[in-house]
């Protein structure tokens, strides 16, 4: 009985402390929720920054290349073979390119055989030049080279007679296309029209490959395609990869630094909150402890209620958190974040500790605290 | 009276006013560190983004690139060149410290063992002192930090490195050449005898090529002083709306509009005005490595705003909280004030006047504090120093008065509904 009573009172006590210090409550649960939003948004954001931004360096282009090594060009079965040494999800682009030299008005150019959806994937830096027409490449129609388009004097919606051997095609020009590079100086058909024009079916000369993954992770998948495929040679752009690797290593770092001194000033600046308002709770210490109250008692009952408080923003925080990573994520990246779920234990063991701390040190106030002096309003 | 009143809180009420102090500055290097960051980090950054090499080419006028898929064209026939003696002014120009490197390159075939093979001459890392005086080093070596060179490098200083060549890993393979065999190169049946230097790993079109001196190509090719392209390697900022709308149309840009773009350094603007140095040249962005930059930077910067954006809004909760929790406590304070006379103003300029000390200590604590961490990040994320702008610091100070003054906010109404009475009869 007299257990039962101990027990509702702590709970009284409790309910006392939450109801009857509303605003001091909302302070300190405010506080621990800022830092625990902090703490798990921050962790989010970084267990996915690596990968986002492996993505986003994607726009580079092209990492790896395959050629042929003989004269014999590349079929469309080895095409199907070699794309199934590359994991679907990382893919970024796949596009094969087959070379020919076609005459095109007066002069000789280089017509590349895409197909333009891989082409834009492996290329995602060109674009239109100015005036462009449209970036599209449908039967009958070509893409021409800002320089090509300059030297022929060929404009979108005209119509292009373009020979190889005794072949001619009459195609319309849907658009100019700039990059700066060697493609400026080349024209683009459909692979199947290109192949009318040689009058060969193979598939391609080389195979540009976008894909996200390591330099080390690159070089096993050549490694394996050289291995089974000896007429090709796949090869890593180092330019590309080599850079991306230092890169990527350096936004991680810098976004780690930065979570580091956001998540650690927050938490300190918490922290501060929370010891400011130790020190009004002397006088309660006091009357308590004029009452009976032993120090272990005072003890449990600030703990229990800084680990509530703890536990309420801790589950707070960690909701708010996730939210804020998720809109920094769709705003950067265009792209839902991963929610983790090991935010959670660190989360919430980051926000007991804090509001543990700062209720041990009220308790440990009352070992030293005289009932008598505190109350008689020093 | 005041001074004795304000003084008297700061030394009684010590440790809590250190507290605030504290945790104002706390946020204020917060701030401080992200600003300095989110100011610098395109830069640095930037810098970094280099390793993908040049973002512009410069070319004679209207003048294919070589690309080369297996045809019996001689490179050199009738094309136009650039000057090499030009090359210097590119260090002229209004954004010449943003150019990082640049090299120049002549290509034409020679044949080895009855076989066509591509021969560039570049500089390597040639020693150029510029018009203002200043030595600089530059050449693919700079241009393309990716290469890896088995062997040893070419060095324009150096007389030994007359007849030496780099070759690509692939001709090596081939040829079965390693650093230190002869290579004996016809160009038009004139037989020249050189040696291979190093052996280049490109993972490109460079590791099917052969790379020599450019004085010495000049030589075996006839072609004293000239330069097929040249690409250069330049810190840019990321595109903007103006940008955008001098790609459209040059002309829609006003003469105001105009010098702005001409002294940003937009990719498209350094390379205006190296086209204007250069005779008979063009200069056009490479969009693989330009665009990409422009996106990524965009992006890291983006990021960056947000995450600033975020401590900021974090400290100044974290500091209100703590204003907050300190204000509650002071009602017997000011119900005795009141009771004895004081006027609501008097009281409220009291609490102002000790918010705005707090916030100047505290933000002159946490400029210096956040200076020291962008520093060290600096120092740890790309081994340089962060350029600390000084305007951060009335910022620094200025956003942690007003956090202070933010948090003793809720009181003015407070002092102002107070009823001595009610306070000082201990409810």
């Amino acid at each position: 009985m007299a257990h039962n009573k101990k027990i509702s009172m702590f709970f009284h006590m409790l309910k006392g402390a939450f109801f009857r210090r509303r605003t001091r409550l909302v302070i300190v649960l405010l506080s621990i929720t800022i830092a625990s939003s902090m703490v798990s948004g921050m962790s989010t954001l970084y267990a996915d920054i690596n990968s986002k931004m492996e993505k986003e360096l994607r726009t580079y282009g092209a990492n790896m290349i395959i050629t042929k090594t003989g004269k014999k060009q590349i079929s469309l079965g080895q095409t199907e073979a070699i794309k199934k040494y590359f994991k679907k999800d990382k893919l970024v682009g796949f596009s094969p390119y087959l070379f020919g030299n076609v005459d095109l008005g007066e002069d000789r150019f280089i017509a590349v055989g895409i197909d333009l959806n891989n082409f834009k994937k492996v290329n995602p830096y060109i674009k239109l030049a100015l005036k462009g027409g449209s970036y599209r490449l449908n039967d009958k129609e070509l893409l021409i080279g800002k320089n090509v388009s300059i030297n022929t004097g060929l404009a979108p919606g005209d119509i292009a007679k373009i020979k190889e051997n005794r072949e001619v095609l009459k195609l319309k020009v849907s658009g100019v296309i700039e990059s700066g590079g060697v493609e400026d100086d080349q024209v683009f058909i459909k692979t199947a029209e290109l192949q009318k024009l040689s009058g060969l079916n193979s598939s391609a000369d080389v195979i540009y490959v976008s894909y996200i993954g390591k330099q080390n992770t690159l070089q096993s998948i050549a490694k394996k395609i050289n291995a089974s495929h000896p007429s090709l040679e796949a090869k890593i752009i180092t330019k590309i990869s080599k850079s991306e690797g230092s890169i990527l290593q350096k936004i991680t770092s810098l976004v780690w630094l930065v979570v580091l001194v956001i998540f650690i000033s927050t938490i300190l600046c918490v922290a501060a909150t929370l010891m400011s308002m130790i020190f009004e709770r002397k006088k309660e210490i006091g009357l308590k402890k004029s009452l009976g109250a032993s120090n272990t008692d005072i003890l449990f009952e600030y703990i229990s209620e800084g680990s509530a408080l703890g536990f309420i923003g801790g589950i707070l925080g960690w909701l708010l958190g996730n939210v804020l990573a998720q809109f920094m994520s769709e705003s950067i990246f265009n792209s839902a974040i991963t929610i983790r779920l090991f935010t959670l234990p660190l989360t919430m063991f980051i926000s007991l500790v804090i509001a543990g701390v700062s209720s041990i040190f009220p308790a440990r106030l009352a070992f030293n605290i005289e009932p008598a002096v505190v109350l008689k309003d020093e | 009276m005041f001074s004795r009143i304000l003084f008297k809180s700061f030394t009684i009420n010590l440790r809590r006013k250190l507290m605030a102090i504290i945790s104002i500055a706390m946020g204020a290097s917060l701030i401080v560190v992200m600003l300095n960051l989110w100011l610098d980090v395109g830069d640095k950054l930037g810098k970094e983004l280099k390793s993908y090499g040049s973002n512009i080419v410069v070319k004679p006028k209207s003048q294919a690139l070589p690309f080369d898929i297996g045809t019996d064209v001689d490179p050199l026939e009738g094309r136009s060149f650039i000057d090499e003696s030009d090359l210097l002014k590119i260090k002229t120009i209004f954004w010449a410290n943003n150019i990082v490197a640049f090299a120049p390159y002549l290509e034409t075939k020679v044949k080895i063992d009855g076989r066509d093979y591509p021969v560039i001459g570049t500089w390597f890392n040639k020693k150029l002192v510029i018009p203002t005086g200043e030595t600089i080093h530059t050449g693919v070596k700079a241009v393309k930090p990716w290469w890896e060179v088995k062997g040893s490098w070419i060095s324009e200083q150096s007389k030994k490195s007359q007849g030496s060549a780099l070759i690509g890993q692939n001709i090596a393979k081939k040829l079965n050449l390693k650093p230190g065999d002869s290579l004996p190169l016809i160009y038009k049946n004139k037989n020249n005898n050189l040696r291979v230097s190093g052996v280049v790993k490109a993972g490109g079109l460079e590791d099917t090529k052969i790379f020599v001196r450019l004085d010495e190509l000049q030589k075996i090719a006839n072609l004293p002083g000239k330069v097929g392209w040249v690409d250069v390697s330049a810190l840019t900022v990321p595109e903007n709306e103006l940008a955008r709308k001098y790609e459209k149309n040059p002309d829609s840009l006003s003469s105001t509009q105009f010098e702005k773009w001409y002294c940003t350094a937009f990719t498209k603007s350094i390379a205006f005005q190296i086209e204007e140095v250069i005779r008979g040249s063009e200069a056009k962005p490479l969009k693989q490595v330009a665009d990409s930059e422009s996106f990524i930077l965009n992006k890291i910067q983006f990021m960056m705003t947000l995450l600033a954006v975020l401590a900021f809004v974090s400290s100044w909760l974290g500091v209100w909280s703590l204003m907050g929790a300190g204000v509650l406590e002071r009602s017997k304070e000011v119900g005795l004030s009141k009771a004895i006379g004081a006027s609501d103003l008097a009281i409220i300029a009291l609490f102002i006047t000790e918010a705005s000390l707090v916030g100047l200590i505290g933000g002159l604590v946490g400029y210096f504090a956040g200076s020291g961490l962008a520093q060290l990040i600096g120092y740890n994320v790309f081994g340089r120093a962060i350029d600390i702008k000084i305007a951060v610091a009335p910022i620094a100070v200025m956003i942690s008065v007003a956090i202070a003054l933010l948090g003793n906010l809720s009181i003015v109404s407070t002092i102002v509904r107070l009823k001595p009475k009610d306070i000082l009869h201990g409810a």
